[in-house]
């Protein structure tokens, strides 16, 4: 939270006054949260560059994300939000002037989506982990080469429009404290082995 | 055979162990297939299970239905067949029974949540719930067994689900524990045993879970907190995986040992979960043979719950506070809020009055024109979601109320009833549905009486309407009313012999304290002095504001106080006569004050002190210092102060946004006294998040700053169109066009308006900026400059501003 407001840890000296008006704009901020978020869990193919949700006919381009679910049959797709309130009393702020304090809650906000994020993936991977998968680190869309494009898709098949999520013809989604991102879910014991030196290796054999 | 129930009174029953892994290893259940369905392809292994169990001692078999819901056998393409697989599951284990074993419907979790964990509504789930059951039942079960639950609130649906079927079917209900101390979702064993004791489940129990010592635990923990049977159905242990094959830890003999160990804490009924085989339950019968169940300690106390916690009214939580802050009445920006569908207010006001030390929160959203059906159960799910204290719901429409009682994720108190017959006709069956404790009003359709024995009288008569629903005592509460002392002095008297004379007939209290002091001044020390009294008297609950601290201190200290008429005519006498109190005013310091005006006024800059740097102006006005040297000789020095601190990373964002707040307040008393063209012209900025983006904080940073430099700007907002933008440019003369953008997919935005601009020929300077947009990314587009932050804007609009003159 700090380091969003450009914190660095030994050199910014701030007073206990400063310190009190955060924690006072992050209580506000514990009244504003509204989370609510939706998930499914999906058979995917995974090529090079590809990865396909055939039951849903979605197709997303990105070798950063097919990287990360290499060895993955099936995947998760969510998208979590804080709700329409926090945002909303940031802009009142910005529009009453109150610059410092809408900038302070609207970090708030970020962390607390974030937080969010990291609690839906844990209900995911403890869900997973009882089928008998394991479950890989999250990506968004925006990422890497994953376009932001396909957020919209990734809303609608999750019908985001349900828990109050919404994007807008410029690809950002409402409320704006809102996440997507998916997850690899691999079965046990068939991860594959990495083979990290290969590239290396390779060229010094020739 | 016997009724189950009336063998328990005296024996402990044994329930079988596991299905699914037994079928497992008979073969006839493929991987990934769907258990249920060999109620229809394969009745004679599933009978060939139960009748192995009823020979190693089972004395109820459990049906093979746990996954029978319509939503998980949708899962498998089977929803259409549910009615025949739940109607069959409990023919084939009836036929394997055959009079020697009792047969328990068994029902799992639907694996879709209910709100707000998931989009099921509760009464989808009930109903689900429901179809499943009374198949369940016409296919002959003689219980219904409700294992395996998370969430207490589908619990709660599945055990409606089952008096909907029938009132009269023994249920059994039973939650999983993680670990012994929580269910998934949050939910301690202490709080499932209050709501399902309150809700008369015939036996509340546990299953699953990592193994029997978990479930030590968890049994030590329900049993003070019911009389009802308690049940015990563990997992051979946690599984693990050998030689590619899973594995239970428990052996019979080791799962046998624990079966003592429970019989011994009271457990009634005793069986197997995953992993366990007919030989665990065979050497459980063998070692409970001829053991009957420790008595119980269980003593009846008012309780609530929510989904964690408990809250109990005992001597070392005497009184209880109920918070009453979420209420409409007289609060005009609450009404708005309720009008509107949201909710803020209501979570702020949990949040507080938790923090304060409320037990319970009332909630009551009424307000005219809105439907409070909707309402409540939103306002409740808001509540729930910030708070751990158990819900008092408080409204006057009985549809509102048991919209309510869904939403409850516990064992909530109904504010209120009172003597009307419609009000009793209505509400105490939904108290008893939905496991509720109620609060009765001393009144009737004749109002308030006007003794404390007729008031007695009406509770008398509410109380045994409720006993005849089978509404324990205990859960009780009796208002006995307080009426504003100004009005009626006398009425103070009856109000607090109510409460002695309720005490002594076993009924607790409660009292809206804060009524007493209505219409007079010093409504506080008044508040205090009668809840103190009232508390010498015997008041058990009060319904208060926790913000008036002087209330907390009431309760904490527990004065010893005469329950005396001259004690009550000494409180009378001192509310209704209040000495005026001195107005003593103190004379305020402030800090600082010592130091001279110009050091203070740095000070203000440098730490955001928005509240006196105003004062500090007017007090450097009338020394003299003129309005422009205060501004260049101190605050614009100041500033670039804050400025070299935040590039060194000494101070942190919201204390430069703070310092530039603290200019502005300051500039904005100045600009009084700065006659027009005294003041020194540096520029205009035309400055705009562009089209599609909306996001605005950054811009408005950089504006804050900006501004107290001596800019002059004009802020076009966000989501504006290049057009707009340039239009503006052109109209307000500006030396410089800000453009800011968040996304990579709005900053293209930018480009176009610099294309347009070169387009046109008109030769404004451009800066850009925000968090995805790179020095290399202005450069490409052709914008003059880019700034990383709103200090790093300030020197390069100097230098641009330079250029264009």
């Amino acid at each position: 939270m700090l380091s969003r407001l450009k914190f660095a840890k030994y050199k910014t000296k701030a007073d206990k006054k400063i310190l009190d008006f955060i924690s006072g704009v992050i209580e506000e901020g514990h009244s504003l949260i509204g989370p609510k978020a939706a998930y499914g869990i999906f058979d995917v193919a995974v090529s090079r560059e590809v990865v396909r949700f055939a039951s849903v006919n979605l197709t997303i381009k990105s070798s950063a994300l097919a990287k990360r679910l290499k060895g993955a049959g099936r995947a998760a797709l969510f998208v979590c939000t804080i709700g329409s309130d926090f945002v909303d009393m940031v802009n009142k702020y910005v529009t009453k002037g109150e610059v410092a304090r809408a900038t302070v809650l609207d970090a708030a906000g970020s962390e607390a989506v974030e937080a969010l994020a990291d609690y839906i993936d844990g209900v995911i991977k403890t869900k997973a982990k009882a089928d008998g998968y394991a479950a890989t680190a999250r990506f968004s869309p925006g990422y890497g080469d994953w376009t932001i494009f396909d957020q919209v898709k990734v809303l609608k098949i999750l019908k985001s429009g349900k828990i109050g999520v919404k994007a807008t013809k410029s690809y950002i989604m409402l409320p704006e404290k809102s996440v997507t991102a998916c997850i690899g879910l691999v079965k046990k014991g068939q991860r594959p082995i990495r083979k990290v030196y290969e590239k290396n290796i390779s060229p010094l054999k020739k | 055979m016997k009724k189950i129930l009336a063998r328990l009174k005296n024996e402990i029953l044994i329930y079988d162990g596991a299905l699914g892994t037994v079928l497992q290893e008979t073969g006839a259940l493929k991987a990934g297939a769907c258990p249920e369905e060999l109620n229809l392809s394969r009745p004679d292994i599933l009978k060939a299970v139960h009748l192995d169990y009823i020979k190693a001692g089972a004395d109820i078999i459990e049906t093979n239905s746990f996954g029978g819901s319509r939503l998980k056998l949708a899962a498998y393409g089977l929803e259409k067949e549910a009615d025949r697989i739940n109607y069959e599951a409990a023919r084939i284990a009836r036929s394997a029974a055959a009079g020697k074993a009792y047969v328990a419907g068994s029902v799992g979790p639907l694996d879709r949540q209910i709100t707000p964990l998931g989009d099921l509504t509760f009464d989808e789930a009930v109903k689900i719930f429901e179809d499943q059951i009374r198949k369940l039942k016409e296919g002959g079960c003689d219980i219904i067994l409700l294992e395996t639950f998370a969430d207490i609130k589908e619990l709660k649906a599945a055990f409606v689900a089952a008096r909907h079927v029938d009132r009269k079917i023994p249920v059994q209900a039973q939650m999983t524990f993680e670990g012994g101390e929580r269910s998934t979702y949050g939910t301690s064993p202490s709080a499932f045993a209050v709501l399902f004791n309150s809700l008369g489940s015939d036996i509340i129990g546990t299953n699953c879970s990592t193994g029997p010592k978990e479930l030590v635990k968890v049994i030590k923990e329900i049993s003070p907190y019911t009389d009802k049977y308690i049940s015990c159905l563990p997992n051979a242990g946690l599984p693990e995986l050998r030689g590619g094959k899973t594995f239970f830890p428990e052996s019979p003999k080791s799962f046998a040992k624990y079966a003592v160990e429970f019989a011994g804490l009271g457990v009634n009924l005793i069986g197997g979960c995953c992993g366990t085989t007919p030989e665990h339950i065979n050497a459980l019968k063998k070692i409970l043979r001829n053991k009957r169940p420790a008595k119980r300690k269980y003593l009846p106390a008012f309780r609530l719950s929510s989904r964690t916690k408990v809250v109990e009214l005992n001597s070392m939580t005497r009184p209880l506070i109920i918070g009453e802050r979420i209420n409409p009445t007289g609060k005009k920006e609450l009404q708005d809020e309720i009008k509107s569908g949201k909710t803020v207010i209501i979570r702020r006001e949990a949040i507080e009055e938790t923090k304060k030390g409320a037990d319970i929160l009332d909630v009551n959203v009424g307000v005219p024109g809105t439907r409070e059906q909707e309402t409540i159960a939103a306002a409740i799910e808001a509540v729930q979601a910030v708070s751990e204290a158990p819900i008092s719901i408080d409204s006057a429409n009985t549809a509102a109320i048991e919209e309510a009682l869904k939403e409850v994720a516990g064992k909530p108190l109904i504010n209120s009833v009172n003597g009307e017959k419609d009000k009793i006709d209505s509400i105490l069956p939904l108290a008893k549905k939905y496991g509720a404790a109620i609060l009765v009003l001393a009144l009737d359709k004749c109002g308030i009486p006007k003794d404390a024995k007729a008031r007695v009288k009406i509770a008398d008569y509410v109380i045994s309407k409720a006993a005849a629903l089978g509404i324990q005592k205990e859960d009780i509460i009796v208002d006995p009313l307080t009426l504003a002392i100004s009005a009626e002095p006398e009425q103070t008297k009856e109000t607090l012999k109510a409460i002695k004379e309720l005490k002594k007939k076993g009924y607790s209290s409660s009292l809206g304290v804060s009524n007493v002091s209505f219409g007079l001044p010093n409504r506080r020390k008044i508040n205090a002095d009668f809840f103190s009294l009232a508390l010498a008297f015997g008041l058990d609950l009060a319904i208060i504001n926790p913000s008036d601290d002087n209330m907390f201190w009431v309760a904490k200290q527990k004065k010893k106080r005469v329950t005396t008429d001259a004690e009550i005519n000494k409180f009378l006498k001192t509310a209704l006569n209040p000495v005026q109190e001195a107005s003593r005013k103190k004379l305020e310091v402030k800090p600082g004050e010592h130091k001279d005006v110009k050091t203070r006024l740095k000070e203000a800059v440098l730490y955001g002190d928005k509240e006196n740097i105003v004062s500090y102006i007017e007090e450097a006005l009338l020394q003299g210092i003129a309005p422009l040297e205060i501004n260049s000789k101190i605050l614009i020095p100041s500033l670039e102060i804050v400025g070299e601190k935040f590039g060194k990373r000494e101070y942190f964002l919201p204390q430069v946004i703070l310092s530039a707040e603290a200019v502005q307040r300051a500039f904005g008393r100045l600009k009084k006294e700065i006659k027009p063209g005294e003041e020194e012209d540096k520029g205009t900025i035309v400055i705009a998040t562009v089209e599609g983006d909306i996001h605005d904080i950054g811009k408005n940073i950089v504006i804050s700053v900006l501004e107290n430099h001596g800019y002059k700007i004009l802020d076009l907002g966000r989501g504006v169109p290049a057009d707009t933008i340039i239009k503006e440019a052109v109209k307000n003369k500006a030396d410089i066009i800000g453009l800011s953008a968040l996304m990579t997919t709005t900053m293209i935005q930018m480009e176009r308006v610099i294309k347009e601009l070169k387009k046109k020929g008109y030769n404004f300077k451009t800066i850009v900026g925000g968090a995805v947009v790179t020095e290399a990314f202005a450069k490409e587009i052709g914008a003059s400059a880019y700034a990383r932050d709103a200090i790093e804007a300030v020197n390069i609009v100097k230098s641009l501003m330079k250029e264009r003159r």
